[in-house]
């Protein structure tokens, strides 16, 4: 489904100018489940972000199902992101102001057409993230956790066929990246969308079937592990909450 | 509905959330553009009171007068005169004048500072000393009593007209109308009182004067004086006002024996129509002073909407980064921010379009002037406040709209 080839990302800030991807081949197929990982300043948010079309690399080839992307305008860039992907950041990145509900229809604003069922698309994603008692909650009024279940229901409201995560998890506590990549894996296992996401959590790699890891911009290893650990077994195992026990 | 239309409305749905979710900040935004649109619109309606009150006040004067006033003083050493009496103008003079063609009226009249007394009290007025035509000239109409005419005139007798403001001074409400008022120790008898006709352009109370025939002035109490201080002419229709000006120079000059043209004129004509002009003069000052002022302020406050819209942007710098991700186009963006600016600056013109009405009226209600509330002034000035709006939001939202996705979004 992506196919890059030879990507190099190089940052010019004044006259110093900062490599950040120097020759990247790297191939995702529909159906993937897969952790860009390695230490900071190794290139792995650059690659997904160009993956994600939110960045243009300086060289290469990027196919998008075939077609090559990197010569697309903006407007272009803008269409596909809208239809075809779904984003999550680290700080979920929801607006402040409007309801949970709202934050997930974001994407609909700007789609070509506005669905008709938009807002039963939207309390569909709502609750395939388990926050159908939400809906009309500000993002003040929710936890980090929830906040993040909810820009995970942003990403899905469009039915994308590729979802990507910058580090979903890295402002959450442990029981909500589990409830988090929970709902990844399931969104991976029943409905076969791509997720592809960028994380320096092991444990959270652990949970992906392919792990790529990047160092100095260039791909160190990329492995496949035959049995990724399952996010709701792990949430099983946790103690149980002081809430649940009253 | 059509796709652009579609994206445009939900663009515009958006950009109001945007505005309604962020009360204070908007509020305090659209506030200089309220108040710049109050302040234009209630001068504009207290510009036309003002003008309007001086059109009422020189009509009610009379704008169709020439006035001549004396401008020779007398030969020092003469007697019978002050030093501060002209002695250029007679009542031959008058007469003269009041053949002339197309003049209706000629009066002849002196005015003089003058202290009276009636039923116990002293008090100072105005003292006109005129033959009754003065009362047609000048459009008077009694309030009660009747005029002095032609036959006290020539008999010279001792009788008075009273106006309001004086009578008030000198008898509260109760009528003067049969009484008498003194003056340098001599009885005048009150025949009649003045309709109240208010202030001249120059705020001169109209109605604080004290009227009586020319000959009984001339006689009693100027002792014997022979010349007068003005000549107000009413002209008949059949000359322009300046027209008539020029025939009455000519005519006056011929009379005082200024036969080369070197000679400067011992007289000052003067018209109402002079006054207008000086009028619409200061009022066109006055109109292009709001208007810088209402320039300046409006450009104050478009400063505003765009400092608040820069401060927005930059700290809606993520929610910039994930509407380009999910789709935004660069041309949404900027018409996002557009939309908001044209907002705040629809909701401050509207707001202060309502205000500036609204205090107009009010004004209107409580004091003196008298005008159309200024509707197209208000809809001038919102119109002015959208397209101050939408000029200082430009360049905000296209800062806004020049983010790259991956930027706005890193910067969180």
């Amino acid at each position: 489904m992506i196919q890059l080839r030879g990507i190099t990302k190089i940052y010019a800030t004044g006259k110093v100018t900062t490599p950040a991807l120097l020759g990247v081949d790297l191939d995702m197929a529909r159906g993937d489940f897969a952790a860009i990982m390695g230490p900071s300043g190794s290139g792995k948010s650059t690659v997904m972000h160009i993956m994600g079309l939110l960045d243009r690399p300086t060289d290469g080839s990027y196919l998008l199902e075939g077609q090559e992307v990197t010569g697309l305008s903006d407007d272009g860039l803008a269409a596909l992101r809208n239809q075809r992907m779904g984003f999550v950041f680290q700080s979920f990145h929801l607006l402040p102001t409007a309801t949970a509900l709202k934050n997930v229809l974001l994407p609909f604003v700007y789609s070509p057409r506005y669905p008709a069922d938009a807002e039963e698309r939207g309390r569909r994603a709502l609750t395939a993230v388990g926050l159908e008692h939400r809906l009309h909650h500000r993002p003040g009024e929710l936890s980090g956790g929830e906040c993040q279940r909810v820009a995970v229901a942003r990403a899905l409201v469009t039915d994308p066929e590729v979802i990507f995560a910058d580090e979903p998890t890295g402002n959450l506590d442990r029981r909500s990246t589990y409830e988090v990549m929970a709902i990844l894996q399931r969104l991976n296992r029943d409905e076969g969308k791509t997720v592809v996401l960028v994380t320096h959590d092991n444990h959270v790699g652990e949970m992906c079937r392919r792990v790529v890891r990047l160092v100095y911009g260039r791909i160190e290893s990329d492995t496949v592990a035959p049995q990724p650990l399952d996010a709701i077994a792990l949430l099983a195992a946790l103690p149980p909450r002081e809430e649940d026990r009253r | 509905m059509p796709a652009l239309g579609g994206r445009l409305g939900r663009l515009t749905a958006t950009a109001w959330e945007g505005v309604a979710s962020r009360r204070m900040r908007s509020g305090l935004a659209a506030l200089g553009l309220m108040v710049g649109v109050a302040a234009v619109v209630l001068m504009v309606a207290i510009g036309q009171g003002t003008r309007n009150q001086v059109l009422d006040q020189v009509t009610a004067l009379g704008s169709d007068l020439v006035t001549v006033w004396a401008a020779k003083s007398a030969p020092t050493g003469a007697r019978t005169t002050t030093s501060k009496d002209k002695v250029s103008l007679s009542p031959a003079d008058a007469q003269a004048l009041g053949r002339m063609q197309g003049v209706r009226h000629a009066v002849p009249g002196i005015n003089r500072g003058q202290r009276v007394s009636a039923q116990g009290v002293t008090t100072d007025t105005t003292l006109v000393v005129a033959p009754p035509e003065i009362f047609a000239v000048e459009g008077h109409l009694p309030a009660e009593g009747q005029f002095y005419g032609e036959r006290e005139e020539r008999q010279a007798q001792r009788v008075v007209v009273v106006g309001p403001s004086l009578r008030q001074r000198l008898a509260g409400d109760a009528s003067l109308v049969g009484q008498t008022i003194e003056i340098k120790k001599q009885h005048f008898l009150v025949v009649a009182e003045l309709a109240p006709k208010g202030l001249d352009p120059n705020g001169n109370d109209l109605d604080d004067r004290l009227y009586l025939p020319l000959r009984t002035g001339l006689s009693r109490l100027l002792g014997g004086r022979r010349h007068v201080d003005y000549i107000t002419v009413q002209g008949d229709g059949s000359y322009a006002l300046d027209q008539l000006q020029e025939e009455i120079r000519a005519l006056l000059r011929q009379r005082h024996r200024l036969t080369e043209p070197d000679q400067r004129d011992d007289f000052n004509i003067h018209t109402q129509l002079e006054t207008i002009q000086t009028q619409e003069e200061s009022s066109r000052l006055f109109s292009s002073l709001i208007t810088g002022v209402a320039g300046i302020s409006l450009l104050v406050a478009g400063i505003g909407i765009m400092a608040v819209m820069l401060i927005g942007v930059r700290e809606r710098t993520p929610e910039i980064g994930v509407r380009r991700a999910v789709g935004a186009r660069r041309r949404d963006i900027l018409i996002h921010f557009l939309l908001e600016a044209l907002i705040l600056g629809l909701g401050g013109g509207l707001a202060g379009a309502a205000l500036g009405l609204g205090l107009a009226g009010l004004v209107r209600r409580f004091s003196d002037l008298s005008y159309a509330l200024p509707w197209s002034a208000a809809g001038v000035a919102l119109l002015v406040s959208l397209t101050i709006a939408v000029v200082f939001g430009l360049w905000p939202a296209r800062r806004a709209a020049s983010l790259t996705p991956v930027e706005a979004v890193r910067d969180a």
